[in-house]
């Protein structure tokens, strides 16, 4: 390694030294004053929740999720879990079986209804995610993952659940109110269409895929 | 507190969770200036953080602070740059211009006395994006493996290996364009 080398290799040490000592500050425990850590509660809740024990217990059970080799996919399946399951003690959830893992091609939707066009498709790391978007702003989204050892949850006590066909697989349509899910398995693939849109429109989509 | 004094991953979780919460809410927040998408953000980095626990060696060493900040500040910067698609708005590389993100308070005279380098690292500081500040803080800072890397901003090693070599000829050629400059 030359000086000039060695030059660039000693200031890229340095200035990784000092952002870290930065971050370690920025993260440093002190005495500031905390802000309660509200979970999203549906308004007509009204059981009375000590906010520290609620903190702990949900920390906790995602560590019994991890303990168990279960990985929830989305922020919202877990709030469901945790909040939905742990504290109305009356919610069930479905589970879905594990897939082996595959290496499958994207699919993308032959019909979509009119006025939706892509607005983004990314690879999330354990699949992939592409959304379409019309006027009045709807979304629907596509979700595709490939990885094993997924599990997704939902709160059945809020969500009504139905099963379906969607081109040869069987599927579930979920409708909790205003978001509606149509999920199924295909070729090993967890295929997951989130949308406002209703049943059969959500089966059209889905059964059109290549 | 190393993750063999916690009899059980969910104690270790709790403890961690415990140790950071508020600092992950001021990060996520100063990012998305919105107290319940601040508290979003904080969970689903939460739940990144329970994938990648095996990497926690001390929660209270500078390399879980780190790996607990880098985690957090991504997902807040993820739905930032989510929130800006879905309002139609450009999306742009050079987020800092429209977060705060706190964090980066460097002392840039410590790299006056033995290279003269200090306004040549601000302006090198300046032209780095995110994901490369994370990759230098966390592999120089924080020894952390190109897998390990990866595996926290969502990307191969290759592409890790790629970024930093990048990142030190960017570096090189700002240390030869001053060293010309000054004669």
């Amino acid at each position: 390694m030359d000086n000039h080398e060695k030059a660039t290799e000693d200031l890229l040490q340095l200035l990784g030294k000092e952002l870290a000592k930065s971050r370690e500050t920025a993260m440093a425990q002190e005495d500031q004053p905390e802000r309660e850590f509200i979970p999203v509660v549906e308004p007509e809740r009204k059981q009375k929740r000590r906010r520290h024990l609620r903190q702990i217990c949900a920390i906790f059970l995602c560590g019994i999720l991890l303990a168990t080799g279960i990985t929830t996919v989305s922020s919202d399946a877990v709030r469901a879990k945790l909040f939905g399951f742990f504290f109305e003690d009356k919610a069930g959830y479905t589970d879905l079986r594990q897939t082996e893992p595959v290496e499958a091609k994207i699919l993308y939707p032959t019909y979509l209804p009119e006025g939706y066009e892509k607005i983004s498709e990314e690879d999330i790391g354990v699949g992939t995610d592409i959304s379409y978007r019309n006027e009045d702003g709807d979304v629907i989204n596509l979700l595709q993952i490939t990885d094993s050892d997924i599990e997704e949850s939902f709160d059945t006590e809020s969500t009504k659940r139905k099963s379906c066909i969607v081109g040869d697989c069987q599927g579930y349509y979920l409708d909790s109110g205003g978001t509606h899910v149509l999920i199924w398995e295909e070729n090993g693939v967890y295929m997951k269409i989130t949308s406002t849109l209703d049943e059969e429109t959500m089966v059209r989509i889905g059964s059109g895929l290549k | 507190m190393a993750p063999s004094e916690f009899k059980t991953t969910g104690s270790l979780i709790t403890a961690l969770f415990e140790r950071y919460k508020t600092n992950m809410q001021r990060v996520a927040h100063g990012i998305l200036k919105n107290a319940d998408e601040a508290d979003d953000a904080v969970q689903d980095a939460m739940i990144k953080i329970i994938k990648n626990i095996h990497m926690v060696d001390d929660i209270d060493s500078r390399r879980c602070a780190n790996f607990v900040y880098t985690i957090v500040k991504n997902t807040a910067l993820d739905v930032f740059r989510k929130k800006q698609k879905e309002m139609g708005q450009m999306v742009t590389n050079d987020i800092s211009d429209f977060v705060n993100i706190i964090g980066e308070e460097i002392n840039f005279d410590v790299f006056e006395p033995d290279y003269g380098f200090s306004e040549g690292m601000q302006e090198y500081l300046s032209q780095l994006n995110e994901m490369d500040k994370d990759i230098i803080c966390l592999r120089y800072g924080n020894d952390f493996s190109d897998e390990e890397i990866g595996r926290l901003l969502g990307m191969k090693p290759d592409a890790v290996r790629k970024r930093l070599s990048r990142a030190r000829k960017h570096l090189a050629e700002i240390i030869e364009e001053r060293g010309n400059a000054n004669g």
